[in-house]
This record gives C-alpha cells, structure tokens and sequence, in this order.
C-alpha cells in the first residue's frame, strides 16, 4: 500500500494514500466519535457528517483542535 | 432582579468566568461553582495526541450545564479569528464566539480594524457574536450596529488586574449602546466588579483576578456578590456626590 505525506498540527506525518480524515483520526488513536473535536484541511472546516467522505491528498494541511483552559 | 439577556437566551447570573491559569482543575470547576457563573470561556487549541490523557473540558463543561463561550484568543488576524470560530462552531456546537482578534503581544490590546472585519463576517455567517474590544464608545457603537449580541470593552489589560481604569468611557458606552454591555478584562479584585455594575455594565466576564488569587473559590464567591451587589447599587441609584456635608441626623431638639 502506497503511503504519502501531510501535515497534522503543524507536524509532518506519512499517512496511507488519500486517507479519509475519519481513518486519518483513527490512525491518529483519536476517538472520531467524541463530541468537542474539530478539523480543519488546508484552512476550512471539514463538518463531522463529512470526515468520512473527505479524502486528503499529498500536502494537506490538517488541523485538529478542542477546547482548552481559556479566558 | 431582571436577568442577562444575549440573543434571546436569559442568564440568572452576570458573571462570566474563564477556565484558564488556576492551580489545578478541581480548583477550577470549585471556583466556577462558587462564582455562579453560568457561562465559561474556553481557548480552541492543537490536539496533542501524545498526550491523550488530558481532561476533557468541552465533557466537564457540559456535564455542569453550563453555557460555553469559545474564544478566538491568539488570533492577530480577522482571518484566524474567522477560522478559529468556525472550528469552534463545529467542535463545541455552538454559535457563541467571544471574539478576541489581537493587535499586540504585550498589551493585548484589540485591533480594530480586524475586529470589526472579522464581526462583520461572522455576524453574517449567523454566529452570536460576543467582542471583546477597547473601552472606546464608536468601536462598541460600531460593533452593536454590525450586529454583534453585546459588546465587551476591556476595563485594563487582560490579566493587569487594574480595575476600570476610564469608568467615564465606560459610563458614554452605556448611554451610545443599547446590547448587553459586559466588561471584560482587568478585574482585579471585589470592588472593580462592582464599580463596573454600578456603572450600569450587564455584566463582568473575568478569569485572572478569581484563578490566581490566592484562595481562588473564596474570590469566586466574593466576584458573585459584588457583581449582585453592583448591579442592585445601579438599579437603587446612587446619591450625588457633593463637596460640602448633610446632616443626617435631625438638627432640632438637640440638648441645650
């Protein structure tokens, strides 16, 4: 299986070829089901109903954020 | 004693707490309960999925009832701050955003122009916008007329704990502004809370002055009744100031 490189939080990861971004939260030992997580690629909000759907691509640009102490 | 209201959604309490920089999390959730705050802040921050263990805030927060309010705290542009509600939109299922866009690391003071840029648009995107801005009567005009749920003028830099440094200013926007009108920032103990509900503000939003306090559920409890006992002084009205005494005690009848 061919693998490829993104960008997760800033960090370089090598991923399977066009990984969904469900797959990619799972590979990542991140819980896709928890309430209170949120991904961005490449700058735009990629909604829970799509994470399966939305493939990544050589170069994306993910972003996976939550809600932390704030003021 | 009417309630706080923002965007049709009634607030017993008119304190709003933050979660950031207290000694542990336990302090925290102590401090929150004691403030009887019913809204919180949260930052919208990187996973670190080295560390998987951290608490969930977004559970805690939830499980408390209470109200959260995500910052777009860190952002220097409108652009970051448009992105950063949009995740926080999505992750916390919310449309409240208390909207931060930053003009300068050692002050954090708001920059303006990207403030209003980015309000406009997220006031169009449908989010209940919540800024936190300067103590400056046209911004927050500006701010209420491009559709924002409430204004929030900084009192004194975030974290200085300098109380209401232009109480007059504050007073102007409450006369220009007819949204809620919450002063955010630079409470740093009792009395600034409550100068700021005497001075006619919908409410305080706070963090540092409760979590770095010394015993932080005690200042929680003594901001929750400042802030009561602010808003009951505004409502009773105070007496004029003059320069000259009155007696108070009857002039007449005095032993001879």
């Amino acid at each position: 299986m061919k693998n490829m490189k993104i960008h997760v939080n800033g960090e370089e990861k090598e991923v399977r070829l066009n990984i969904n971004v469900y797959d990619l939260l799972i590979a990542l030992e991140l819980e896709p089901i928890q309430a209170g997580i949120a991904v961005a690629v490449d700058r735009e909000v990629i909604p829970k109903a799509a994470w399966q759907e939305t493939e990544l691509r050589e170069n994306s640009d993910v972003e996976i954020i939550r809600a932390v102490q704030g003021g | 004693m009417p309630e706080l209201k923002i965007a049709d959604q009634i607030y017993t309490s008119r304190l709003l707490i933050g979660t950031a920089g207290y000694p542990n999390f336990h302090i925290m959730t102590e401090s929150i309960a004691a403030s009887g705050a019913e809204i919180a802040t949260v930052s919208m921050r990187r996973v670190k999925w080295t560390d998987p263990s951290g608490e969930n805030l977004f559970a805690l927060l939830n499980e408390r009832g209470m109200t959260i309010l995500p910052n777009t705290a860190g952002c220097f542009t409108a652009k970051d701050a448009i992105l950063t509600a949009n995740l926080a939109r999505e992750a916390l299922e919310t449309s409240l955003i208390k909207l931060e866009v930053i003009g300068d690391d050692q002050t954090l003071f708001p920059d303006v122009e990207q403030l209003l840029r980015a309000a406009e648009t997220l006031v169009k995107d449908g989010f209940t916008v919540l800024p936190y801005c300067n103590d400056d009567p046209i911004t927050c005009k500006k701010l209420e007329d491009l559709g924002c749920a409430a204004v929030m003028p900084l009192g004194a830099p975030i974290g200085s704990g300098m109380g209401i440094r232009n109480p007059y200013n504050i007073q102007i926007i409450r006369d220009l502004v007819e949204v809620p009108l919450i002063v955010d920032a630079g409470v740093g103990t009792a009395s600034d809370a409550a100068i700021a509900m005497e001075l006619g503000c919908d409410g305080v939003l706070l963090n540092t002055a409760v979590a770095k306090a010394h015993r932080p559920v005690l200042m929680a409890e003594a901001m929750k009744k400042a802030v009561e006992a602010g808003r009951a002084a505004f409502l009773a009205g105070r007496i004029p100031r003059k320069l000259y005494a009155t007696a108070s005690s009857p002039q007449t009848g005095m032993i001879e």
